[in-house]
């Protein structure tokens, strides 16, 4: 095949890669981090027959950010037909999802106990045996899956039921804030080929074993989720309160998750929080090195295997810097319109960063990007991506390969 | 930024790939030598047995005819399956005609997609581009999945959607658009096709962020395909 990357072409076979110069190549040998594998790649068979032996063997590794980027672009045709395909199949419109979200409208009672068992057992028996199945093609998991998901559906009519609002991308509707919170037995999640296009907050995005073993959700509080165009506009409450449900901790399923005490920012048990080194703020699009008073925080959990949830109001009080192990899954919820700003000096990863806060297909209206000149006070001379992309967004992250800044402050790249 | 190193290496094959090192004259910065592209598939035909793999699925249903720049049906070619090239690309937000039911009749004219018929039929500049380089080159017939999958016959759409992987997989020879945000992109640097490209002054300098045999691969292969088990 001929491939056109950017400024220059190369030519790849079955047996060898080569550029215009007539320079052979061979692939990177570059060991992963994280302990995350990489990606499936080969999925023709051709091709699959003609890797044998170890010199021609495709090694697992992660990929840089520009690699991402255009191994992305390269096979987004093909599988955006198919992406299309099953949001047929799974979507859901705007407006059913902003029910659910907006913190306004009659919410589900979060902290239902017969929901939270529904879910737990959904997960457990429908999706974690379905999704540590070796799949020979990827894109079959969601057709595979529709099997099971019609069957569901069919209880959905039950009074009470958790799939009364149907499922989109594998989460219920019915118990969709919560349902985010989906975590891991252990840590061997890996994630499916992103070009498939699967949403990383829906488990479809990854295989391996899939949990509802902690699951967090608002007690006091609602979560700040803004639905662009519609009236609902919220200030961020950094004061909210997170409870957990931890199932291995709990003797009696109904009793009530442990809750933070109200008031203040307060850290859900078991979470230990990290402050942001920096945000940028929307009046003057500076980057702020972030304090313990007067400015917003973002959770982040360090500990392995525990999510967080990361919410933000606006993407200007987003901290820039996210400090996270492998194992961690970021749910985070944001609206963005205004300034994002990045130290790290790399647009390549800066882009990334931007691209995956369009992740989900809850709103499919085009991003408008433009791109403002770095500023000298950044600390680092970072480059600054305004997003006006108006939709909710939200992305699952994992810890895919890291990139040390000096000082030793480590930033996430983001799986979209 | 961390790229992926790469090495000139003959533990590649580099035997089989390509037995006499091509002679490459410098590197013109704004336009790519279409010899070098004439030479890589020349000596991937004889030297290699990529083509010896056999081909699965079924054929594509449509192909674009890049000299008398229509559509034509595979049902109605004299042979079995041509040799065809299919293209691989980012959709993206660039205005293009798909064909449907009702453009399907337009399309099989001649001259179709030539670009004196741009009032009717829109071909953003990717596939514009692929099909002046693919009549450069010599080949005749081009596969690209907006114009050669009727998009709204359900039955046709879901069977060439299962048969994308066996599409790619048998075609002649892949184009990769692999980088680009839409496909009003194109591929830059193909002199009298599309506009100059911009080549780093250090041509190796290029290579790291661009140039990487595993994307390349990971790049044009992922299509669904029908086995569901």
């Amino acid at each position: 095949m001929i491939m056109f990357c950017g400024q220059t072409a190369m030519w790849r076979c079955i047996h060898c890669a080569i550029d215009e110069a007539g320079n052979l190549l061979k692939p990177s040998e570059r060991e992963t981090s994280g302990g995350v594998r990489s990606l499936q790649r080969i999925n023709s068979e051709s091709v699959l027959k003609a890797d044998h032996g170890q010199a021609n063997r495709v090694p697992d590794r992660p990929q840089s950010p520009a690699q991402q980027r255009h191994s992305r672009h390269g096979s987004y045709s093909a599988t955006h037909r198919a992406c299309r395909v099953w949001d047929k199949i799974h979507d859901k419109s705007r407006s059913t999802v902003a029910k659910l979200l907006l913190p306004n409208n009659p919410k589900p009672n979060l902290a239902n106990a017969s929901l939270r068992n529904q879910f737990v057992a959904y997960i457990d028996e429908a999706v974690a045996p379905f999704n540590t199945r070796n799949f020979t093609h990827q894109s079959d998991v969601v057709p595979a899956f529709e099997g099971i998901a019609n069957f569901l559906e069919q209880g959905s009519n039950l009074r009470g039921s958790i799939y009364s609002g149907g499922l989109c991308w594998g989460l219920p509707l019915a118990y969709f804030p919560q349902a985010l919170t989906w975590t891991t037995k252990g840590e061997d999640l890996r994630p499916r080929d992103p070009s498939l296009g699967f949403p990383t907050w829906s488990w479809f995005a990854w295989e391996g074993s899939v949990a509802a073993d902690k699951l967090f959700f608002p007690a006091e509080s609602p979560i700040s989720f803004i639905i662009p165009d519609s009236e609902y506009e919220s200030k961020i409450e950094w004061g909210f309160t997170l409870s957990t449900w931890d199932r291995s901790s709990s003797s009696d399923p109904a009793a009530a998750a442990t809750a933070a005490a109200p008031g203040g920012r307060h850290c859900p048990r078991g979470i230990r929080l990290v402050a942001p080194r920096s945000v940028v703020r929307p009046e003057d699009g500076r980057l702020y090195r972030g304090t313990s008073t007067g400015w917003p925080f973002h959770w982040i959990s360090r500990d392995v295997s525990r999510p967080a949830i990361l919410l933000a109001d606006r993407p200007s009080e987003l901290g820039v810097d996210y400090y996270a192990t492998s194992q961690v899954q970021l749910v985070f919820i944001a609206k963005f319109e205004a300034a994002v700003g990045f130290s790290s000096g790399d647009p390549v990863l800066s882009a990334r960063f931007v691209k995956a806060l369009w992740v989900t297909r809850l709103d499919p209206s085009p991003a408008v990007e433009e791109e403002l000149p770095g500023r000298a006070d950044c600390g680092g001379g970072g480059k600054y991506l305004r997003v006006r992309r108006l939709g909710v967004a939200i992305v699952h992250y994992s810890l895919w390969d890291r990139y040390a800044e000096p000082g030793g402050q480590r930033l996430v790249t983001i799986l979209e | 930024m961390e790229s992926a190193p790469v090495e000139q290496t003959d533990r590649f094959d580099a035997h089989i790939a390509f037995p006499n090192k091509i002679n490459v004259p410098e590197i013109d910065p704004e336009w790519i030598n279409l010899d070098v592209f004439r030479t890589w598939m020349r000596t991937c035909d004889e030297e290699h047995n990529c083509s010896s793999y056999p081909s699965f699925g079924s054929a594509p249903a449509w192909l674009i005819d890049v000299d008398k720049e229509r559509l034509i049906s595979t049902s109605f070619l004299p042979t079995s399956t041509p040799r065809y090239c299919a293209l691989s690309y980012v959709w993206g937000n660039a205005k293009t005609s798909k064909l449907t039911r009702a453009t399907q009749t337009g399309f099989c004219q001649p001259g179709a997609f030539s670009a004196k018929n741009s009032d009717n039929v829109v071909i953003p500049a990717v596939i514009r581009h692929s099909m002046e380089l693919l009549k450069a080159l010599g080949g005749q017939y081009l596969w690209v999945d907006a114009l050669c999958i009727v998009q709204d016959d359900e039955i046709h759409f879901h069977t060439e959607l299962r048969n994308m992987g066996a599409i790619y997989n048998n075609a002649y020879l892949t184009i990769v658009a692999a980088t680009g945000w839409d496909a009003s992109e194109g591929l830059r640097g193909l002199h009298g096709i599309s506009s100059r490209r911009q080549l780093a002054s250090n041509f190796a300098d290029d290579l790291p962020k661009y140039l990487d045999p595993e994307t390349m691969i990971w790049v044009c292969i992922t299509q669904p395909t029908s086995s569901l088990f």
